[in-house]
Parts: structure tokens; sequence; C-alpha cells
């Protein structure tokens, strides 16, 4: 071995006064921020009324009978994959087609084994593809505009197919990963942003199998391990769980509205929950039973108080309209 | 309220009184809206009913709501008589009822009567200081807004400036710059849009086109007409392509015929329509075909088997490569109710002169350009440019006097620059060639020995134009006739005034139709009777925006492909006697410019009852200048569509004589086929054919036959999502002038278990056959000490040998590509409640094994399918390679502990360079290890090991080439989490690279500590410092090794802080950086504020 230990000089008058530079731009930069503080929110939800469901049949037409994953974008677009038949469609707020993409294949706009969708900032469809594991972005209108391959970092945590893209309401994109049991932050290159883990304690993650970020404050993650509703803070600690009797059983999806309320499906109780942010129950709506079952294995919340929960099974997809009380 | 087993419930709210008024009559003058009872809590407005209920094998609760006559709104909703809307495929938008985000509470009914919109959006500014640069600020914005604004107004936007600087005086750049902006206004009686929007459906046979466009544009309504106007910028240029298929190739077809001046730059994604036989395509490699956009080439699958009879046309965009490109289009249309309508449209689209994609024109590209007219496609000025010495790439050579030439010396080490133009093989003397550095520049070959010349390929910008102008009218109640008339123009050098005057054209159309009427005599009833007469013509300089006929119609009349004027009038009859039988009779005569004139003749029945099929016969004679031809068509089919047996028979006879523009005398195709579908149940379908093609093509007397038989098969099975099997094969031997052609297609495609099941697994496989020019790429030695590579295609500066690549004869080759996947997680099975799952179910792993071959060999017949040596054959294969990963973990849920393994395998084989061989094996595997420690500890040990043999041989020589590698590699993290306060870890890391092929290797250690803090809600802190030295012992020189690895102490460091100032307003910080003995610091740092709304 050869080498030397280096001669360790710090840019020092950069560190000092970059910080000085940032600290003197706050103000100004809080001023320049959006005021949001006195926004009023929505009431909380009391209801939920069925709106419009979209069949086998129909769902077998449009070429995604078999649907995997939901999400809505700001404009109340549905989107919907069916890994099974590598199918994304998109729905206008009508539940007409607008356009279809993918398909099977080797080309970048194909896919190997797609499973996981999320809408970034700018409205762009993104979609986790695990067999390429790479992630591939498409403009609102289904233009092809790249695809990534994931980090070394988590490479591992995306081939799994437990793997889930988040964007936090910062647009920042995230990785609910697994084998890590933990939520990734990525930065612009697909890696992991950060060394160190996020929710903690790591003993309280258990399994994380889905998770939503809310509006304002932390998120949810659902624990299939110790069969948990979990809520995080900004920094990632966990705070305690909800009631067992809350929790999902099975493969359960988890989405928040904009007034932060907790949307969970329950494949195994064949129910919505709809809680608060202090994980009180709010609706509990039935949605099947042992005669004509009913399984929601992936919820998603739109802007515009819709709710779309799917069986994959069964090859439905409901969209539920959420009625709120009034606020004073 | 009642409540069912399923938690639904049944909301009464309004009085009888009020539900009798909705099915019983008129409500009396005095009636009063009463308010709706609601006892869970339920806001729906006055004298409404709303009821939730299961319904037996329904999927779901359905909610049936119904406003009564005095409901508010309800005379805009649904009629009296509908008390209830069944809401499975109901078309009532979703956003109608958006409520306002920022709205003060109310239900969805009250927030949709507001006039609210919806904000949200993030904003983000940044500022980033590093080595080396200046301090620079960024800002962006994101924003979407919804909504509604003045009453029954929509409005829609989205808009992003993410990434633009501030301009010096702040203000934002101009709206075009803007990243991404859509908008969106709706209104009763009109909509805007902003953005990509696709232009399709402009009213008339001559304005047809479709168009993805980025731009805007607007509709309105008065009255009962509508007014539609875009104005945008075009993402690629229309082309239009029709041929033949070839024998055994199932592709890539190109698609692109590039002009001088034009690269290529691909295909708009998704523009495309592609038709086989008349047939639309559908895209994927399990549907019909697969595009390459980038190269712009169509591979069809082996859905669509191509033969030498296949017909097929595309539509597409070419991705602009000359000029920026505009559309402008306005057209309006209206209806006179009960008499007919009409509709006028005005479309422009052309290049931008202003705006050529790559360098601007100077102003003798202008005058060159506007010099030449309408008469040639491009020029070729000098191309040459002084930039002075050592600021050049060339420089010119003259030391063969005989044949001076530009020599490439490197950027930045000539006194010249030049560009090059694509010429046409053989008529130029350079070609083109990429350095190691990927710098494309050019090298003399001699005269007419290369495909470019120096110069400077200018396009030539062109511009169309059209008006149409249209209307029908129904006459007599069954008469219908419809008239329109167009007139074109079509500038082919929008910057030259010459030979301007041929640049218009005229076409014009005229139809009636008589509507299916009874025929009866005597009471007796004999079927309905229809026709149709249509005139129609085009002027010789006509141009129209997209086709305007099907593709190969010139085959029907017997012609040659034209896009010159014509004259047509057609004459059709239909005769229904029974609704199971149709028959039909045509007549026609068209005429074309250059004097060729056809007549043609057709007569069908069409059988549609428990048995359907069609019977046809179609003839056409063309005449031109004292030559005559003729066409004569025979074919039928017949078959069964419903049940578990669904036999068919289909025939064809084509006799083609004297077609105009064709190369041979006669032409005659004869076809047969039969094939049987066997559907037992929804969840099963077999299929099975058998068909036989005989021809003959006769010239000057000589008689050339052919003949084909194929045969082809498919199963497909499903049985709900968990399992689906599709697989299909197809044969076909052919027998022609040329020699024997054989065709072997194959695909299977089986997947059990749904996405995401504990247990999911899928097998491909598929074979396709190929055929294009094959790229000869020799190694030829140039001398030492110049060169790129050296003997063996080493990337190697001064390695004595250049690779040379040229084009060679098209050769036939087989495509396949095998795919294996098992994934195995039972811990993601559904558990019962309060149950701990068995320690077994936190086993899982993952199995991946895919093997990809290109080869000489027809891997899709039964012979070759089944040898597993043959896919990677050294003799037969050019590319080939072999993969294959499995993983395996053991992660107890609810456990601390966790151990993970993955072992890796792959070979690389190619033969793409002729009289070598190269072969790359490589494997790794690592294993990770996670456990408690005690103390509060958590440690995590990782250990790799990975190998690679690369050999290549020339066969042309005794010579081999060998490389070995060897790497290991440790690491350790110790973890603990302090509670309250964040975590600290220890982390040390070692790796060796071995070159085992030199003996010498490269060892890398590093160590450090990472903690992070979390300071109550709002603050997060995370740190890492890593210290770490390499060292190389003996020769190191794995391949591909260009530049050594700096040997040396080293430290990253890199820190991450994130303040929530507010709910939704976000500080943070990052800053990263390197010290190393001897080179340059180097850190940078990023402040962000980011606001979410």
């Amino acid at each position: 071995m050869s080498g030397r230990a280096p001669a360790v000089t710090f840019p020092l008058r950069s560190i000092v006064l970059a910080p000085l530079l940032a600290v003197a731009l706050v103000p100004a930069a809080i001023r320049a921020a959006p005021d949001v503080g006195t926004e009023s929110r929505p009431g909380p939800p009391h209801a939920l009324r069925a709106e419009r469901v979209l069949d086998a049949a129909t769902l077998d037409r449009l070429g995604v009978p078999h649907p995997t994953r939901i999400v809505f974008d700001a404009n109340h677009c549905l989107y919907v994959l069916d890994a099974a038949a590598r199918r994304i469609v998109k729905l206008n707020p009508e539940g007409q087609p607008l356009w279809d993409l993918g398909g099977y294949g080797d080309d970048d706009q194909s896919f190997s084994l797609p499973s996981d969708l999320a809408i970034d900032r700018r409205q762009s469809l993104l979609v986790l593809d695990r067999g390429k594991n790479a992630l591939v972005a498409f403009d609102p209108a289904g233009h092809f505009l790249g695809v990534r391959s994931f980090g070394e970092t988590v490479a591992t945590e995306t081939a799994d197919p437990g793997a889930r893209l988040l964007v936090d309401p910062f647009g920042d994109l995230w990785l609910l990963g697994p084998r890590d049991r933990d939520l990734i932050p990525l930065d612009d290159r697909l890696e992991r942003s950060r060394r160190s883990r996020f929710l903690a304690p790591e003993a309280s993650a258990g399994s994380p199998e889905a998770a939503a970020f809310l509006p304002t404050s932390g998120g949810w993650f659902f624990d299939a391990g110790g069969r948990k509703l979990r809520r995080f803070g900004n920094n990632g600690q966990i705070a305690s769980a909800v009631a067992d009797s809350l929790a999902p059983s099975g493969a359960g999806d988890v989405a928040v509205d904009q007034a932060g309320f907790l949307y969970a499906a329950d494949p195994g109780g064949q129910r919505l929950l709809v809680l608060d942010d202090q994980g009180a129950l709010r609706i509990e709506r039935a949605l099947g039973g042992a005669g004509v079952p009913w399984h929601p294995v992936a919820v998603a919340v739109s802007r515009s108080d819709r709710v779309a929960i799917l069986d994959s099974e069964r090859g439905e997809i409901q969209i539920l309209t959420i009625e709120r009380e009034r606020v004073p | 309220m009642i409540e069912s087993r399923f938690g639904s419930r049944i909301v009464m709210g309004a009085s009888i009184g009020a539900a009798l008024a909705w099915g019983l009559g008129p409500l009396p003058a005095n009636a009063r809206p009463i308010d709706s009872l609601c006892p869970g809590g339920c806001d729906a407005p006055r004298d409404t009913v709303v009821i939730e209920l299961p319904v037996a094998r329904a999927p779901s609760l359905l909610a049936l709501r119904a406003s009564g006559p005095l409901a508010a709104g309800a005379a805009d909703q649904a009629p009296p008589d509908s008390t209830a809307s069944v809401l499975r495929n109901e078309t009532r938008s979703w956003i109608a009822a958006a409520p306002a985000a920022g709205a003060a509470g109310g239900t969805i009914a009250d927030a949709a009567s507001n006039d609210a919109i919806t904000f949200s959006g993030l904003k983000l500014v940044s500022v980033e200081v590093g080595a080396n640069r200046a301090a620079s600020m960024t800002q962006s914005l994101d924003l979407t807004i919804r909504g509604r604004i003045a009453g029954d107004v929509q409005v829609a936007a989205s808009l992003s400036d993410r990434r633009l600087p501030f301009e010096p005086d702040g203000s934002s750049r101009e709206l075009e710059d803007l990243d991404n902006i859509t908008l969106s206004l709706k209104a009763p009686h009109g909509e805007a849009t902003m953005g990509d929007f696709l232009l399709d459906g402009v009213p008339g046979e001559f304005a047809h086109l479709t168009r993805h466009l980025q731009g805007v544009q607007g509709s309105a309504k008065t009255g009962q007409a509508h007014w539609n106007v875009a104005a945008a910028s075009e993402k690629g240029e229309k082309r239009t392509l029709e041929f033949r298929g070839e024998e055994g190739r199932q592709g890539p077809y190109p698609l692109l015929t590039l002009a001088t001046g034009e690269s290529n730059e691909g295909i708009v994604a998704g523009s495309e329509a592609i038709w086989l036989d008349g047939a639309r395509l559908k895209r994927g490699a399990d549907a019909d075909y697969v595009i390459d956009y980038g190269a712009s080439t169509v591979t069809f699958t082996i859905h669509r088997p191509i033969t030498a009879q296949s017909r097929i046309a595309v539509d597409f965009e070419a991705a602009s490569s000359r000029y920026r490109r505009s559309l402008y289009a306005a057209s309006t249309q209206g209806l006179v109710p009960g008499r007919g309508g009409w509709y006028a449209n005005y479309l422009s689209e052309g290049d931008d002169p202003s705006s050529p994609i790559g360098a601007a024109l100077t102003a003798d590209d202008r005058a060159a350009l506007s010099a030449l007219g309408d008469s040639a496609d491009s020029i070729l000025p000098s191309g040459v440019r002084y930039a002075g010495p050592g600021l050049g790439s060339y420089d010119w050579d003259e030391s063969d006097p005989a044949n001076p030439h530009w020599v490439f010396l490197g950027s930045s080490h000539g006194t010249y620059d030049v560009d090059f133009a694509s010429v046409g093989a053989g008529e130029g003397a350079y070609s083109d060639t990429t350095s190691v550095e990927g710098v494309r520049f050019y090298r003399y070959r001699g005269v007419n020995l290369g495909s470019y010349a120096p110069g400077r390929a200018l396009a030539v910008p062109s511009s169309r134009r059209l008006v149409d102008v249209g209307g029908s009218a129904r006459l007599f109640g069954a008469l219908g006739v419809d008239g329109e008339v167009a007139r074109s123009g079509f500038d082919k050098n929008a910057l030259s005034s010459r030979n301007d005057g041929d640049n218009a054209g005229t076409a014009a159309r005229f139809e009636a139709r008589l509507d299916p009427r009874a025929v009866a005599i005597g009471g007796l009833k004999l079927g309905s009777i229809q026709a149709q007469g249509r005139m129609r013509s085009r002027g010789d300089r006509f141009e129209s925006f997209d086709r305007t006929d099907p593709a190969f119609e010139y085959e029907r009349w017997n012609q040659a492909p034209s896009s010159a004027g014509e004259d047509r009038q057609e004459l059709s009859l239909q005769y229904t006697p029974v609704q199971a039988l149709a028959l039909r009779g045509d007549v026609g005569r068209r005429r074309v410019t250059g004097g060729s004139e056809s007549v043609r003749r057709g007569a069908q029945a069409v059988l549609n009852s428990a048995l359907t099929g069609t019977l046809s016969w179609e003839e056409a004679r063309n005449a031109t200048s004292g030559s005559a031809g003729l066409r004569s068509l025979w074919g039928g089919d017949l078959g069964r569509d419903q049940g578990w047996f669904q036999p068919r028979v289909t025939a064809k006879d084509e006799r083609i004589e004297g077609q105009d523009g064709d190369s041979v005398d006669a032409r005659w195709n004869r076809d047969l086929g039969m094939i049987l579908r066997l559907v037992p149940g929804k969840a099963l379908k077999l299929r099975g054919g058998y068909a036989r093609h005989e021809g003959s093509v006769t010239d000057a007397g000589t008689v050339a036959e052919d003949q084909a038989f194929t045969w082809d098969g498919g199963l497909s099975a499903r049985f709900g999502s968990s399992f689906s099997l599709d697989g299909g094969f197809s044969r076909r031997r052919a027998e022609s002038s040329t020699g024997p052609q054989a065709t072997n297609l194959a695909q299977l495609a089986v997947q059990a278990g749904r996405p995401g099941a504990p247990v999911s697994s899928e097998l491909r496989y598929d074979v396709n056959q190929l055929r294009e020019a094959s790229l000869v790429r020799e190694l030829k030695p140039v001398g030492d000490g110049s060169g790129s590579y050296d003997a063996y295609g080493n990337p190697r500066l001064g390695g004595g040998y250049e690779l040379v690549t040229s084009t060679g004869d098209p050769t036939t080759r087989s495509r396949a590509v095998v795919q294996v996947r098992l994934d195995a997680f039972p811990s993601r099975a559904a558990r019962a409640p309060g149950k701990t799952p068995a320690l077994w179910r936190g086993l899982g792993g993952s199995t991946f094994l895919r093997v990809e071959a290109l080869s000489t060999l027809p891997l899709g017949s039964p012979d070759q399918a089944f040898r597993p040596d043959a896919y990677l054959d050294p003799e037969t294969t050019i590319r080939g390679d072999v993969t294959a990963r499995q993983t395996l973990e053991f992660a107890p849920a609810g456990r601390r502990y966790d151990l993970r393994g993955e072992v890796g395998y792959r070979r690389e084989q190619s033969a793409e360079i002729e009289d070598l061989t190269t072969e790359r094996r490589t494997g790794d595997a690592r294993m990770t290890l996670r456990h408690p420690i005690p103390g509060g500890f958590r440690g995590t040990w990782t250990a790799t090991y990975d190998r690679a043999r690369q050999s290549i041989e020339r066969q042309d020589a005794t010579g081999s080439y060998a490389s070995q590698m060897r790497g290991r590699g440790f690491e350790g993290e110790i973890a603990r989490e302090l509670r309250g306060f964040g975590q600290v870890s220890i982390l040390a890391r070692q790796r060796r690279d071995i070159d085992l092929t030199h003996g010498g290797y490269f060892d890398l250690w590093s160590a450090g500590p990472t903690a992070r803090y979390a300071g109550g809600a709002k603050l997060r802190v995370d740190a890492r410092a890593l210290y770490g030295w390499s060292a190389q012992q003996g020769v190191y020189a794995p391949p591909g090794l260009y530049t050594t690895a700096p040997v040396g102490g080293r430290l990253d460091y890199d820190l991450l802080g994130e303040y929530r100032i507010h709910d939704r307003v976000s500080l943070s910080l990052n800053w990263t950086g390197f010290q190393a003995p001897n080179r340059p610091a180097y850190y940078t740092g990023r402040f962000e504020l980011k606001g979410s709304f």
C-alpha cells in the first residue's frame, strides 16, 4: 500500500460566506414565497358517494383488464396501469380514454415489468419499471420524455416487486424501499440522496408496503409486517400507530386528500377507511362481502375530491365522490 | 335510514308529495321545496332523494340520486322523468363538481356552483456556490390552475419555468421560452387550448389532415355554426409511404428517405399509422409491430407475417431536421337543420426560413436559395471556414499533389473548420467515422470511394396552403348531395419567387347519394336499394396536406402510382333483398395526367347470417397511348364467426396484364387459405391455418413461377388475472426464381401469478426474422503509433489499427429472446389478523434468466428452437448474450435482522468485427447481513466478489487476447439510533481489484462517520465524511482502462440539512465536496427555498 494522508484544507471562505448569503436571502425569499398561511382547507369528509364504475368490460376494452395501480394528476385525469398487460391508459374526468401507451417490449416506450406510477410536479407521468430497473417518463400528452436507470445505491430496492414511487408536496421524488424498510429520497440522478435512514426508529418501520405524504407535514405508511397504519413526521420520526382494527389486512394501499385525510384501502376487510390526521376514523365504506367480494388493492385521491379504488382480480375501478362537511 | 350488512344506507330526503310529483304530473302552483332529511348528515340539496345500496352481483354500492323539480339546479340537470341515475357508464364529468381548495367549506354541490379557482404548485428559489465557479441564483415555478371564472367558463392551466435563470432585470422570459405551458378555457359556446394538441377532423376530403402540434387552438359556436382556429408549431413533417413487403423479412423496414440537407432526426413518437393489407395495426412487441423512432425503422411481429404480397402503408411525422415548421388553420362549419350543411377551411403550413435547425442562414445562403427557384433540392456552398492556427479541426494536405484533401487533426489542432455533406454512396471522396472520444469526423478515401463531400448542405424551405369550401344538401327527402372545391398553393422554395407561377392547383368533387329505399311491388316487400354517384377532379398541381385516397388505390385501376392530376367518375348500386344478403355493383372511370385511362367494374355479394362471407369480382381495363391492360380479381371467403367451431375458407385469383408503370408484362396470383378457430370457452382459444400461394410473372415471353405454403397456429388461454398463455408460430416456405426462402416465426408468453402477488412468474420466447444490409466492420492496420484500436479491437490510441465500417449485402438473420422470471415472496401473502407469521415466510427470492441472440440460424424452426447450444453458437451468432441473476433473502417480518444474497452471471458474445470473435464472461456475488448488536447498535455487513474474463480471437492469425479480472470488497457499518436525537454510524469499506493477466492490483480503503440529527419536527441534518486512500501494486491494466485512477488519500464530505419554516415552506442546504493532496479541492453548495401551495 502506498499513499499518505491528505493535507485537508476546507474551503473556509466559501463555507462561511455562502451561509451568510443564504441567511441574508431568506427573509426576501420568504416574502417572495406564496402566502399560504391564510388558506382555508376543505371540510372533513362525511360521506363517499359512488359516482362511476369502470367495469370489467370497460377496462377490457381499454386494454387494462386487470389494473394494478392508479393515480390522479392535477387536472383530475386518472392514469390506470395494468402491470400484466404492460399498458397505461389515461382517462379524462369524464371517464373517456385520452390515450394509452406501453405494451411489452425492449424499446424505450415499452415496458418490461412496470410496477408503479407517480405524477411529478410538472404533471409528467413517471413509471417505475423494475424489469428495466429504470424510470420512464411521459408528458401529459403521452409523449415519451425519457428513460433513466436507477442508481446503483437503490437498484436493489427498485427491483423489488413492492417498491413504490412517491412525490412529496415539494415535488421531490421518493422511493418506498421494502428491503430497506424505509422511504428513500432520490436525487436528480435517481440515486439515494441521503445515506442515513429517513424513517426512524427503524424498529417501528416494520415492513412498509404503502405510503403517502400529507400536503402539509409528514405522512402515513402502512406497515404490512405489523399490520399497522403509522404516521411519520417531516423528519422521518415515526409516531404511534392507529388502532389495529383500522389497519388494512393484506396488501393495502393508502392515499391522502388535499385536506390531509387518509384513505386506506383494506383488501382483506373489503372496505375503504377514511381517517383524520390524528388517526380517528371518519368513514368506513364497505365495498363487498362474502357473496359479492370486492378487494381494493389500490387507492388514489384527486384534488377534485374524487377517490378511485380498484379491485385487480375483479377488474373494476370505482370512482367515489367525497362529500364534506361545512367549515364554519 | 336502512343499514345493510355492507354498511350501505338509503336516505329518503324528499316529501312523498314531491316524489309523486316526479312521476304523476305537473306540480301544483303552490308547491314549495321541502328540506331533505339526511339522517347520516348528508348535505344534499333540498327536495332530493339519495339512495345508496349494494346490488346483487354488481361490483359495488350504487348511489342513486334524484332531485325534485324544485331542488336547486334541478332544471339544468336530468329531465323530470329521470328520477334515478344509474351511475355505471354515465358521462357526467367528475370535475364538474370540483371543490375549491381554498374555498371555505361547503358541499360539493355548493362548490360547484361557486366561481372558484384552485391554484396549486411549487415555487423554488435556490443559490448555488462552488469551487471555480461564480455563485448563481435560480428560480422556478410550477403552477396548476383549475376552476371556474365568470360563471360557466372553466379554466385549466399548468405552467412551468423550472431551471430558467432570472433575467438581469428580474423579469421572466417570454412566454414561448417557458419549458412547459398548457392552458385550457372552456365555456358553453367555445373553448381554447394552449399547449400540445392533436389537430384532426378538419371537414372536407381535400382538407383532411392529422398533426401533432404545440401551440394554440380555439373553437367557438354561434348559432348553428362552429368556428375553429389553430396556430402552432409542428413537431415534424408529414410523410406517407407505400411499399410491398419482402418475402421472409419481418423488418427492419426503413421509413425515412433523407433528402440532402436532412439528417435522420427520427420519427415523432406516436405519430405513425401503419396499415398492412388495409388493416390498421397496433404497436407493441406482443401486438403487430415495433418501431424504432430514433432509427426510423419498423419491424413486424409474428402476429403479422410479411410476404412478398404484403401491402404496407405508413403515415408518420418525421422529426424536423431542416427548419422549424408552423401550421395555421381556420375552419368553420354549419348546419341547416334538415337541409344540409356547409364548411370552409384555410390551412397553411411550412418551413420557417428564419428558423433553420442548426446553423443560421447567412446572407450568401439566402441569396443562393433565392436564385435557385424550384429547380433543385439543395446547393452546396463551400462549407470551409478559416479558424486560425490551432483553432480549427482540419488542415489542407497537399502531400499528394494528385489528390490534395482535408485531414482531420482533432479539435483545436487544425487551421480550418470544414462541413461535410452526404452526397450518396460512391459519389463523394470522404467517409465518416468516429474517434475514440466520440467526435465524428471525415476521412479522405479517394475520388468516388466515399459518401461525403466538403460543403454545407442547405435545405430548401417549402410551404403550402389550401383553401377549401364545401357543402351538402338534402333533396326530396332521400337524396343527399355533397360538393367541395379546393385550391392549393405549394411553393417548393419559399425563399425564391422564381418558378412560383406553377404553385397553384385546384380540385373539386361532387357526390350524390340515394339513402336506402324500400322496394315493393304490389305490397310485396322486395328489400331495399341505395345508390351513390361520385365525380372528382384533381388538377396536376393540386397538393393536399394528407392522403386523400386509401393506400394502393392505383392498383385498383391497374394504373401507375402517381400524385399527378386525375378525373374520376364512379357509380355504385346496392340492393339488399333480405337483411342477411347484400348485392353491390359499381362502375367507374379514371383518367390520370399523362393519358392513362381506366374503366373499372365490380360486383360483390355479402352474406351475413349463421355463415358470413363475401364473393367479389372486379375488373379494370386501362389504356395508354395504344397499349392496353387488364386487371381482374375474383375473391371470396366463407365461414362461421360464432360458436366454438369457427372454420373459414378464403380464395383469391388475381390477373394483371399491362399495368401502367409495371416493369413486367403480366402477373398472376392465386391464394387459397383455410383457418380453423376453436373457442371452447372465454378462457381458451385455439387457431390453426394453412395457406397456399401460386403465382407467376411473365416478361418478354419468359414465365417465372413462384409458390409458397404457410402453416400457422396459435393458442390463447386465460384464467382470471393469475394465468395467461399466448403463443403462436408461423412457418412459410416459398419457392421462386431467386431460390427457396424460409420463414420461421414463433412466440410464447406465459404469465402465472398476479403482478405483486406472493409468487409470480413469466416466460417469454420470441423469434423474429430480420433482413438488413449487414454492416461489415474490419480492423485495418494503419501503422504503429497511429490508429485508435489495437489488433483485437480494444480502443487504444496509437494501437496501429482503425475500425472501418462498410455496408454489405442484405442477409437474413433471426433474433431470438428467451426470458424467464420467477418472483417468490411469501411475506406478501395476506395473514390472519393478530397472527405472527411463520419464520419461513421471511424467505424470498427472485430468479431471472434472459438469452438474446442475433443469429444466422433459423432459430424459429423446430429443429433449432429446442437446441440450447444453437442460441450462442460461436459459428453462427452475430451478437448474443446471456444474463442470469438469482437473489435470495431471509427477512422475517417484524424482526430486526435480515440476510440477503445475490449472484449474477453474464456472458456476451460478438462476431460483429470481421475475423474477430469476442467473448466476455462475468460473474458476481453479494451477501448482506443486518442484525442488532448489544447496546442498541446495529451492524450491516456486505461482502462482494466478482470475476470477469474476456477473450478475443483473430481468425486470420494465430494470436489471441485474453484478460482476467477479479475483485472483492467488504463493507461494514455500525449504527446506533439516539432516541430523540437522530442516528450515528461508522462506515468502513475495502475493495481490491486484481488484474490476473498482468499480476497487478488496485486497492481502495475508506472509512468515516455518518450522523443524522432530527431536531423536533422541523429540522433534519445529515452529515457524512469519508476518508479514503487508494494504491496500485504492479501492472494494473484491465481492458478499457484509458486513464489511471489517481492514488493517494482523499476526503469526501457532504452535509444535507432541511428546516421547515412553515408546513408548506422548506429551506434546505446541500454541501458536498472533496479534498485530495496535489489536486485542487472541489466543493459545491446549494441553498434552496421551496414553497408548495
